[in-house]
């Protein structure tokens, strides 16, 4: 199975995850520090990857605004429903794709840095 | 050691972050509450628990005043007034004009009882004053709000009226000071090395506060004077104050009562001390600490005039201003 978000294909380089606590330092006089535990985020999921194409492109930008979830599929399964919380992408110049065989070898490459909220 | 910060709100979720303040001067104790979720509508009875998992407990009792929701957050700003909002929302208006709420020959605590009583404030709780009222002619309430009535009886006094953290209101003899057989609720030990809880600390004097002539005016010509001379005045010097209370007090001895009582609450100088510590739910106000810091000349039992929580993602901490 393909790495595909909301039904589009993604060609995944690289996926991390970014979580964090929560824990205020408060510093009393003489003493020590003092740590709190307020809570924590949830895990934040970032991927690095490419897209082939101007209307997958356009469509994954599109799910910036529609204020929906979206399934994240990997080839180990299904990681669950995210919304997408930023898109950044920037178009390579490859004289010629061969990514997707089922696409015009001019049709436009996307490098992608796409972060993602797990509800 | 890390502590687990913890906070619980009957319907509210998602908690944000709390403040409540509340002081010895002031009306009513407030809270403010920012949250994701609340079913909570204005006028709601609200109670919050706060502190740590290890050690926790009901800071403030009263109504929902105010909702806020904000937004690209998508979250509520709830602000909420304690118990005695009842009374200080309750304005007495008599149905007709001839027929106003009397009372003759009654103790100041009854007849706070029976005015609080207009405000649906049942649950409430006083120290004996000795003062009774209308001993000659009945005394009339109307067309003023529930609570300035009651301040004014306890200002003639030199009483206090308040709503505890249970949302329990009480009439009693608590002066803004330590006093006699006041027992402190904990120990703050600015000069320890280890374990030190204080993150800010100033002390400060002033006579602002500082009045050493009390006149009382009663009803027709009943009057009382009581003075003394301060050390932190020029000699001679007088601060006058006066409590005017025509129609309540009819005798020279109640008026002459009320000036030494409240000679005795204002002819002196407000030494206070404020500081920033780890955040406490014990600390509330009217009770009394024992508080050390060498460096700033501190020691001693001191009183809680007022006490500020706040808890939020930044930390709980507690911030008190202390009386001398």
């Amino acid at each position: 199975m393909p790495w595909t978000l909301g039904g589009i294909r993604i060609y995944v380089q690289e996926l991390g995850k970014e979580a964090e606590a929560i824990i205020p330092r408060l510093q009393p006089l003489n003493g020590g520090t003092v740590h709190q535990i307020y809570g924590y985020q949830d895990p934040i999921t970032m991927l690095k990857g490419l897209v082939v194409g101007s209307g997958d492109m356009l469509r994954l930008e599109s799910f910036l605004t529609s204020g929906i979830e979206f399934n994240f599929n990997s080839p180990e399964g299904n990681l669950g429903n995210f919304f997408v919380k930023a898109v950044k992408n920037s178009r390579s110049e490859y004289p010629f794709q061969t990514i997707r065989q089922d696409m015009d070898c001019m049709t436009p490459v996307y490098n992608v840095d796409v972060t993602l909220y797990k509800d | 050691m890390a502590r687990k910060l913890y906070a619980s709100i009957p319907n509210c979720s998602n908690i944000l972050s709390i403040n409540v303040q509340d002081s010895h001067g002031a009306q009513l104790g407030v809270a403010m509450i920012e949250c994701a979720t609340t079913s909570l509508d204005v006028g709601s009875a609200i109670t919050i628990d706060a502190g740590y998992t290890d050690h926790h407990q009901n800071m403030f009792t009263g109504y929902v005043k105010n909702i806020e929701i904000k937004e690209p957050e998508k979250t509520y700003a709830i602000t909420c007034s304690n118990y005695l909002v009842r009374a200080v929302d309750f304005f007495i208006a008599s149905t007709t004009p001839t027929n106003p709420f009397t009372r003759k020959n009654i103790k100041a605590e009854d007849l706070i009882h029976d005015v609080l009583d207009l405000a649906g404030i049942t649950n409430y709780g006083y120290d004996t004053s000795y003062f009774t009222f209308a001993i000659n002619n009945p005394l009339e309430v109307n067309l003023t709000g529930a609570y300035d009535y009651c301040k004014f009886i306890s200002d003639i006094l030199a009483f206090s009226i308040y709503a505890d953290i249970n949302g329990k209101v009480w009439f009693i003899n608590r002066r803004p000071y330590v006093m006699g057989g006041d027992t402190p609720i904990g120990t703050i030990n600015g000069d320890a090395v280890v374990n030190n809880e204080i993150i800010d600390i100033r002390h400060s004097k002033s006579d602002r506060d500082l009045r050493n002539k009390i006149i009382v005016y009663g009803t027709g010509s009943v009057h009382a004077e009581a003075s003394a001379s301060s050390p932190y005045l020029p000699a001679g010097f007088y601060k006058t104050v006066v409590v005017a209370a025509p129609g309540v007090i009819d005798s020279n001895g109640m008026a002459q009562a009320s000036a030494d009582y409240n000679l005795e609450l204002l002819n002196r100088l407000t030494e206070s001390v404020q500081l920033t510590v780890l955040g406490n739910p014990d600390y509330q106000p009217r009770e009394t600490l024992t508080i050390t810091r060498t460096a700033l000349g501190i020691s001693g039992d001191w009183y809680i005039y007022t006490a500020e929580h706040m808890w939020s993602r930044e930390g709980y901490t507690t911030t008190l201003e202390l009386r001398k």
